[in-house]
């Protein structure tokens, strides 16, 4: 057994045990009581025997859960806060108690064989081996309850055992990086990463990775998937344009979701749907909306290379709050209850500039399941002297710390976590700054001082790249409770700097009134970086992907696309290299455009238009609000020869660090969200509009019916009345008034 | 009859196309609700066009599609440098009067299904002038009611007229022989569009596609923007669920007259096929000014016969009228944005209800014409 084997567990292996032990409490103890059940139901006992029988083994394995919870304070309440109430409830009949488990889930597959073989070899099992001191049952147990007990033990001991020595294990980081912008802001970047083995290693059974997404990776066969809630804007000029913290987490406001699928052709749009509906239960947010095939689309190799299996959908009016950040917290291990996250004070997230909660997933046979959870707001610190201050021009920058920016402080981290660090940034502006002025870069030079000396300065290799920023590492681990984290920032002198842009600042906007037609525009300005990245050759040039996706009531007319650059007009096949359309169709697709142009590197500013006509919807197909306009979702500009890597060669080799590792993405900034008003029938008009329409319609048909069906006798007697008219002028009155009905009628 | 200043007025007609195209550009004609409509729309045409050329399915953007794209190239061929206002419809009504002319002249049944089968293949409302062409073909051109003749030949009969005054006012028979060689050209011109067309979209989506966004796009109206007739207010207002009634309803209306025309009038095919056109513009889908361009053309031919309609003035200034209040209600809802739906769709409700009207006065006034004959022949 691997129990002997192991001489020694580490400390790390049996603070695991005890998690483990807590985690499948319960799914044990309702192994047993299955067990008991049918035992006790072949023997013939009372249901009130078979409850004694159980009561004080239960009540046992609880004394030594007190002792691993009180060694793991943070993890055992947090994460089985909900086992707890479980157990009062569950105290009351066995019946309720093994309900309780089902509902659980969390049995272990290989749990009952094993004890049921154990069972019908009491002896064997009973001198296998010694539970270890901190599960040690309390004196003068009945002994079949203790043979039990400790077979379970032992069971679980060889399985964690085994599991840590041999399969890479679910793993469990949080990091938080911090960030001062030049605009007296502050950045905060929440950054959880749970990790799974692949499948076969470890069945359907989870640790720490949420359940709810393997199965869902799972279900749908998912590679690769990205969903987004972003609420505000992010400020390219002022927040940068180019690290990848702006590229790979700046997202359009609303929803966005991508999802790569490992699926035959055929089946992906049926799975996206599926996937789409359960997103939505999931996270709380209409992402079903995304189901129709007016709203997603295919993209080829615009917005990511891909075989034709992945499907791109945004919503860009959908509106974030918390009801869609509780089910995600609900994936970490200790959700918001311990760790890092548990600084997302709600009322301080929520009042930030700008905040984008993301879910990346990536899954593969080799990999396993990745679960990246970000979440990154923009926030203006609560200036420790209470006034804030706006203009920036000789002033100093507000000192911040984290209590000011989140009204919370750090007490220690989440217990599972493998690593909890918290990092502090400062930009390549300010390094150049301070090296400028030839002091070091400790955490207390000329310009600032951190709260708290770092354990670790990371320096970004300045080699070829143009971003350099030095960031300061902070262990979570070694605070607690009583010795909260707080780390902030404290300035010293003024300081302006800026954040390096993206290769052009890309805006876009609608031309043209009335509600007929008008123009889509986009515009590059060029921020002139290629020349500080690559110098100034003068024949060379910039790529630039164009990724848009414009709903069917915009009809967008290809055909007129306009390309001007620094003003002229050029003609379309001197810029664009490569172009896919996929055009609308009236309520099924969306028309989608894909477009590879080239730049010349001279060039200061390019404008691209296409016209289009506003289409006219159904009543019905208004949105409550029909006058506030439509929304055309942002477009994604990726520049595929920029790439915003960056090296740190002083990570801790060990540990690693997912938040700095992930800083490796091609450059590319989402545009403006378009808003379009199109025209509003009226809507109190459907009965008019069917009456009177109706009404000529009628009148056209009976007449003409009339006119074709009036005999010859009858005309002919008409004319004969004509001539006595005539003559007997006094009746002509009544005889045309008559006429004149016959004709209407 | 000669016409005075007839030259004159062909100039100033001319000159008037001319400065249209040349002075046109700021009304924006070629987007004008008036007389583009999502069928004959030239963007759309050239949209479809560069989607072709991109190698993509034309059908995809709906609208814009090969039929159209062939539509204007022989609109083009034939008047060419006449610009684009009028443009599609007057290609329909030179294709329309080819048909009815190449009949009248010499009887050509192979030119006559060539021009029948394109304007069917082009805009399908065409498909219920087969009617008047056949009774073209079998009767000849317009003539009085056959009883007017029987009655005529025996009263010429007791007044014994000449021979030769006699085989002229002969009954004309219904001469089955050219119906059928129509009939035999048109099943030949058909299958060769058809199979033309399945050569161009075989690698686009094939002929099924093209009768589902075509004729499927004519008859559903799923297109719901403004234009000058009621259909596209009622189908954007009214219920979902009645959607299918009304749109069985409404094209429907087309087919429900034909045939009770089509006996009444079956000694008068031209005049008949005036009457459909009219049907048509008042009814179809997306209609156009270009499409009342066509029946208004037509109504000259039958200046002599309809000379005692009645409400002709009344007609006269509502069509000037509505021509000039439609693009002001146009203006006020889609630019101005101080109008109202509602504002344009009254005009087009009047619109229809003139040319209602118009086509029960002129069938009426018709047959009272045959009457009055009858009665001038007897009496």
């Amino acid at each position: 057994m691997h129990r002997e084997s192991r001489s020694s567990p580490s400390e790390l292996q049996l603070l695991l045990l005890r998690f483990l032990l807590v985690q499948h409490r319960w799914a044990v103890v309702g192994g047993w009581r299955d067990e008991i059940r049918r035992r006790a139901s072949q023997r013939g006992l009372t249901a009130e025997q078979r409850l004694e029988a159980g009561g004080p083994r239960r009540r046992r394995l609880e004394a030594g859960d007190q002792r691993g919870r009180a060694a793991t304070p943070g993890a055992g309440q947090a994460h089985h806060g909900g086992a707890e109430s479980r157990t009062a409830g569950c105290r009351q009949t066995g019946k309720a108690h093994t309900e309780a488990t089902k509902q659980q889930e969390v049995k272990l597959p290989t749990d009952s064989p094993q004890n049921q073989s154990t069972w019908r070899h009491p002896r064997r099992g009973n001198n296998a081996a010694l539970p270890s001191p901190a599960l040690m049952a309390p004196p003068s147990p009945p002994p079949a309850t203790t043979l039990f007990k400790h077979l379970v033990l032992l069971f679980l001991l060889a399985a964690a055992a085994g599991a840590s020595a041999a399969a890479p294990e679910e793993e469990f980081t949080e990091e938080l990086l911090l960030r001062p912008l030049p605009d007296r802001k502050a950045l905060a970047h929440f950054y959880f990463r749970s990790s799974t083995p692949p499948a076969a290693s470890i069945g359907r059974h989870h640790h720490l990775f949420p359940k709810a997404i393997s199965q869902l990776v799972k279900k749908y066969h998912i590679s690769e998937l990205e969903l987004s809630f972003t609420q505000g804007r992010w400020n390219y000029e002022q927040w940068g344009g180019f690290d990848p913290m702006s590229t790979s987490n700046a997202k359009p406001p609303g929803v966005e979701l991508w999802a790569v699928f490992d699926l035959p052709l055929s089946e992906i749009d049926a799975t996206w749907k599926n996937l789409t509906h359960t997103l939505s239960g999931l996270f709380c947010a209409s992402i079903n909306f995304l189901e129709s095939s007016t709203s997603f689309s295919a993209p080829r190799w615009g917005f990511k290379s891909n075989e034709g299996n992945l499907r791109y959908g945004a919503l860009p009016r959908e509106a974030v709050c918390t009801e869609n950040l509780t089910p995600w917290l609900k994936l970490l291990p200790c959700r918001d209850k311990a760790g890092i996250a548990s600084l997302l004070y709600r009322p301080s997230i929520y009042k930030g500039y700008y905040y984008s909660q993301k879910l990346k997933l990536r899954s593969s046979q080799s990999l396993g399941i990745i679960l990246d959870q970000t979440l990154t707001v923009v926030l203006q610190p609560n200036t420790i002297n209470g006034k804030q201050l706006h203009s920036s021009h000789g002033q100093l920058q507000p000192s911040w710390s984290m209590r000011h920016l989140f009204n919370r402080k750090l007490s220690g981290k989440c217990l599972v976590s493998k690593s909890s660090r918290v990092f502090i940034e400062v930009d390549k502006g300010i390094v150049d700054k301070i090296n400028r002025s030839g002091s070091d870069l400790s955490w207390n030079n000329e310009f600032f001082v951190l709260s708290n000396g770092p354990d670790r300065l990371i320096k970004d290799l300045i080699n070829l790249e143009v971003q350099s920023s030095s960031i300061y590492e902070y262990d979570v681990s070694n605070y607690s409770e009583e010795k909260p984290f707080d780390v902030g920032i404290t300035w010293k002198l003024p300081l302006i700097w800026s954040c390096t842009p993206s290769p052009f600042h890309v805006s876009r906007f609608l031309m043209g009134s009335g509600n007929e037609r008008g123009s889509i525009a986009l515009s590059f300005i060029s921020t002139n970086l290629h020349k500080k990245i690559f110098g100034s050759p003068n024949d060379c040039s910039i790529k630039a992907f164009i990724f848009q996706i414009v709903p069917w009531y915009v009809k967008v007319y290809y055909h007129s696309l306009e390309i001007f650059i620094d003003g002229n007009r050029k003609t379309v096949s001197d810029v664009v290299d490569k172009i896919h359309v996929t055009p609308s169709e009236d309520k099924l697709l969306p028309g989608t455009l894909e477009m590879l142009l080239r730049f010349p590197c001279s060039m200061q500013s390019a404008t691209l238009t296409l016209d289009f006509d506003k289409g006219f919807l159904l009543i019905d197909e208004y949105p409550p609000d029909a006058n506030q306009g439509f929304d055309i979702p942002s477009a994604l500009i990726s520049f595929p020869e920029f790439n915003s890597a960056r090296n740190f060669p002083e990570t801790d080799p060990l540990l690693g660090s997912p938040l700095l590792e992930n800083f490796q993405v091609v450059v590319k900034s989402y545009t403006e969200v378009l808003l379009v008003p199109l025209t509003t029938p009226d809507f109190s008009m459907p009965y008019n509009v069917i009456t009177f329409t109706c009404t000529i319609l009628a009148l056209y048909f009976g007449s003409l019916l009339n006119a074709l069906r009036r005999r010859i006798g009858e005309e002919e007697r008409e004319l004969k009345k004509t001539v006595v008219i005539v003559k007997k002028r006094s009746l002509l009155a009544s005889i045309c008034y008559r006429k004149f009905v016959d004709e209407l009628f | 009859m000669a016409i005075r200043y007839y030259w004159l007025m062909v100039a100033a007609a001319v000159g008037f196309r001319l400065v249209l195209v040349l002075f046109g550009g700021d009304l924006h004609l070629a987007s004008r609700p008036e007389v583009s409509t999502p069928l004959t729309s030239l963007r759309r045409l050239a949209e479809g066009y560069w989607l072709k050329q991109a190698s993509m399915s034309p059908y995809s953007d709906l609208v814009a599609n090969m039929l159209l794209f062939i539509a204007d190239f022989l609109a083009a061929m034939l008047i060419r440098g006449t610009g684009h206002r009028l443009q599609m419809s007057r290609n329909r009504s030179l294709k329309s009067l080819d048909l009815t002319k190449a009949v009248n002249n010499s009887g050509l049944a192979p030119l006559a299904a060539f021009g029948y089968v394109m304007a069917t293949h082009l805009s399908l409302y065409p498909a219920i002038l087969i009617v008047p062409v056949i009774l073209l073909l079998g009767y000849g051109p317009d003539a009085p009611p056959t009883k007017v003749f029987l009655v005529k030949s025996s009263s010429d009969s007791k007044s014994g007229m000449s021979e030769y005054e006699r085989t002229s006012l002969k009954v004309q028979r219904f001469s089955w022989m050219t119906v059928l060689h129509f009939i035999f050209w048109l099943f030949i011109w058909s299958c060769y569009v058809l199979l033309l067309s399945s050569m161009i979209l075989k690698k686009v989506g094939g002929l099924n596609e093209m009768f589902e966004k075509t004729y499927g796009f004519i008859l559903t109206v799923k297109d719901l923007s403004p234009n000058i007739g009621v259909l596209w207010y009622f189908f954007a207002e009214v219920f979902d669920f009645f959607r299918t009634f009304f749109l069985i309803v409404f094209n429907m209306n087309i087919l429900f007259m034909v045939l009770p025309l089509a006996i009444r009038l079956k000694h008068r095919p031209c005049f008949l096929a005036f009457v459909y056109t009219a049907i048509v513009a008042m009814l179809k889908s997306y209609p156009s000014a270009g499409d009342s361009a066509l029946y208004l053309g037509l109504l000259g031919l039958f200046a002599n016969e309809l000379a005692e309609m009645q409400f002709t003035f009344f007609l006269f200034f509502g069509y000037i009228g509505v021509s000039l209040l439609s693009p002001v209600m146009h203006n006020l809802w889609i630019w101005r944005g101080t109008g109202n739906a509602n504002f344009y769709f009254a005009t087009g409700l009047a619109y229809t209800c003139l040319q209602t009207v118009l086509v029960v006065e002129s069938v009426g006034s018709m047959i009272k014409h045959d009457r009055k004959l009858r009665l001038l022949v007897t009496s």
